[in-house]
């Protein structure tokens, strides 16, 4: 006679933001949901999730239907977060498919992209007040920390200046 | 942002201590890559290239564990955490807040991707910042979601 395996859905404090999830597993409902509603069979999740049994995603998926609710909750609370997030660098496909995209720049580059000189990106190296890599004599920023210092735009629609920065 | 149920387990005083002192630093760009995404397959992906990939099964951290735990195990080994689990979030809010803490880096994709986009999107900015990793840290990075 066959076992018949016991799947539990919980929510744990801590774990996966204490979404619902698949007992044991760092994997939640709502995601599982996410693929199934794009088309993806239960054969394909077992194969995109390998430590998952069959009974452990239609478990998943069977909550998912039943607890819509819940789900759409979950995801409204994540977005309401993420608009709250200011720092966070999102890539656009865009970018990705740009040939000529950096994600780390030179003083020269951020001088041309950004419309400061190459004089301020120095300034700002020399006064510690960038993070920034030497290599050899290439000073190297993230394109990421070049934005958030230089491309707040003034409400002339120039760069805004930092104090005690010669342009 | 009010904290969950979740963040109050952990108190800045347990984060300090998860998250504070030297981070290992790193040649190239090194992932960890959280129990949710098609890990060991996308690891050997992207070992294949020559960058480092760790999961979190390698490291007994794929079931019963904590967020907070899985991201101070991949700041450890000094490697950007990815996921697709937007909880991460608010673990990069509240660790922002707090003097003397940082992370490794965190890179969130939407779930409607598939592994092999992931993958791509990983190489990319491997080789996209083959010159300078440690500039991963403290950054949240999202893909996906626009």
């Amino acid at each position: 006679m066959g076992v018949i395996e016991k799947v539990s859905i919980v929510h744990t404090p801590g774990i996966l933001g204490g979404k619902a999830r698949i007992e044991g597993h760092r994997v939640s409902v709502q995601l599982i949901g996410i693929r199934y509603d794009l088309g993806h069979s239960v054969d394909q999740l077992l194969t995109e999730f390998p430590t998952l049994n069959r009974a452990e995603i239609e478990t998943a998926l069977q909550y998912y239907r039943d607890n819509r609710d819940e789900i759409a909750e979950e995801i409204q609370r994540e977005d309401e977060i993420s608009a709250s997030i200011t720092d966070v660098v999102e890539i656009s496909e865009g970018q990705l498919s740009d040939p000529n995209y950096k994600l780390v720049l030179t003083p020269a580059d951020i001088a041309a992209e950004f419309g400061v000189t190459v004089d301020a990106v120095y300034q700002a190296v020399r006064r510690g007040s960038i993070r920034h890599r030497r290599s050899g004599a290439t000073i190297l920023i993230a394109r990421w920390d070049a934005e958030k210092r230089w491309k707040v735009k003034s409400k002339r629609g120039r760069p805004r200046k930092k104090r005690g920065e010669v342009e | 942002m009010a904290l969950n149920p979740a963040d109050r387990a952990f108190s800045d005083g347990d984060l300090r201590r998860m998250f504070g002192g030297e981070m290992p630093r790193r040649e190239s760009l090194a992932f960890y890559l959280d129990a949710n995404l098609m890990a060991e397959a996308l690891a050997a992906d992207i070992r294949d290239f020559g960058f480092p990939a760790i999961t979190a099964a390698n490291r007994d951290l794929a079931l019963e564990v904590s967020d907070y735990a899985v991201l101070s195990d991949a700041r450890t080994l000094g490697c950007v955490l990815v996921t697709r689990d937007r909880g991460f979030e608010l673990i990069h809010i509240r660790l922002g807040r707090l003097s003397g803490v940082s992370h490794a880096g965190i890179m969130i994709f939407a779930g409607r991707l598939d592994v092999e986009e992931v993958s791509d999107r990983l190489l990319w900015l491997a080789e996209k910042s083959v010159d300078y990793p440690i500039s991963y840290q403290n950054q949240l990075l999202k893909f996906g979601f626009k």
